[in-house]
């Protein structure tokens, strides 16, 4: 379990944005995945399954979120809280290249690094990725699409600017 | 010969185009060095991504292990929560008893009234301590009130505010733990007594 609490917490971190609400979502994540493990049929899809409960309750998460403050989730394009805040504490242990990177993703929309992250980091068909965001896949290729383009321009930008 | 366009050459990098366009694609990098490269940089991103998600490095006042830790902790006592409202036979939403559970229910009721009627009050045994356990010449205990210490004639007892105990449990290294479930909000309250 402790390999994949790491895993899974960076996942859902990497979807909401902050570390106080992704504990709350991981630990949700387990329990669940815990309670349903009869549900899992191939123990071999356990790493992916757990994936999927982990983006599915970020997701659900956000879309509660979205309907408290009478938002579309697709409206949240910077969820981060206070982001310079954020930076100045995380700022110094971060090593250069793992700055820029986090500068790229953070750069993204929500659904934008939601359909990234799910289609490069947890491997998901964008079938699969489409079932979760509640979209049509051709919608989640033109987020990846997006995601993608505006990844590789601001990651170029930076690079240019050391 | 067309060009690939950014998005083009994007999903190309995954393999996300549509067939036709795949097919098309491919045929196209074979001879186009330009686009190849570009999709040869999509294709670094992506290892780009996952670098950033696996790298991920909390905040300087943040621990890991000590969020590591909480977490453990608190998945363990959500399963513990579910397996003590399953104890009680219902799941924290389920508010609705059907009619025919109802019937059992009520039924079940009318036999251990009658069972305590024919018993007679005088024959039943005090209420004692439903668990104990002896740690460090301490006496844990817990029974359906709640749970205690007790040490050279003295102790305390944590006693449960409005329902009776719907679990407990003694730790064989020294410790004991009730858990209560309020019967009109479901929440779990749990009690716990440990001997360091």
């Amino acid at each position: 379990m402790r390999e994949n609490l790491r895993r899974v917490f960076a996942l859902i971190y990497r979807i909401v944005g902050n570390v106080a609400d992704a504990q709350d979502l991981t630990q949700d994540t387990f329990i669940k995945a815990l309670q349903r493990k009869d549900q899992l049929k191939d123990i071999e899809k356990a790493n992916h399954w757990l994936g999927r409960v982990a983006s599915n309750t970020a997701i659900d998460f956000l879309r509660r979120k979205a309907r408290v403050s009478f938002t579309e989730i697709d409206s949240l394009v910077e969820p981060l809280p206070d982001p310079v805040n954020r930076r100045a504490d995380v700022e110094m242990l971060r090593s250069e290249e793992a700055a820029y990177l986090d500068h790229c993703l953070e750069s993204l929309s929500v659904r934008e690094r939601t359909a990234l992250v799910l289609r490069d980091v947890e491997d998901m068909p964008a079938h699969e990725v489409a079932a979760i965001l509640g979209c049509s896949p051709a919608t989640v290729r033109s987020h990846i699409a997006n995601a993608r383009t505006k990844f590789r321009a601001i990651y170029e930008k930076r690079k240019e600017a050391r | 010969m067309r060009h690939f366009s950014e998005h083009e050459a994007a999903l190309a990098a995954s393999g996300d185009l549509p067939f036709l366009l795949k097919l098309q694609s491919q045929t196209h990098c074979l001879v186009c060095p330009a686009c190849r490269s570009r999709v040869e940089d999509y294709r670094s991103d992506r290892s780009r991504v996952d670098l950033a998600v696996d790298g991920f490095e909390l905040p300087r006042a943040i621990k890991w292990e000590q969020l590591e830790a909480e977490m453990l902790g608190n998945i363990r006592l959500g399963l513990d929560i579910d397996a003590i409202h399953q104890g009680t036979g219902k799941r924290p939403q389920e508010r609705f008893i059907p009619w025919r559970a109802a019937v059992a229910i009520a039924a079940m009721t009318v036999i251990v009234m009658t069972g305590w009627f024919l018993a007679g009050p005088g024959s039943r045994p005090a209420i004692s301590a439903v668990a104990q356990v002896r740690s460090g010449g301490m006496l844990l205990r817990g029974d359906e009130h709640g749970v205690g210490v007790e040490s050279r004639g003295s102790g305390m007892i944590l006693r449960n505010v409005v329902s009776r105990s719907n679990r407990i449990e003694v730790g064989l290294e020294g410790s004991v733990r009730s858990s209560v479930v309020d019967q009109d909000s479901d929440q779990v309250t749990v009690s716990q007594i440990y001997v360091e």
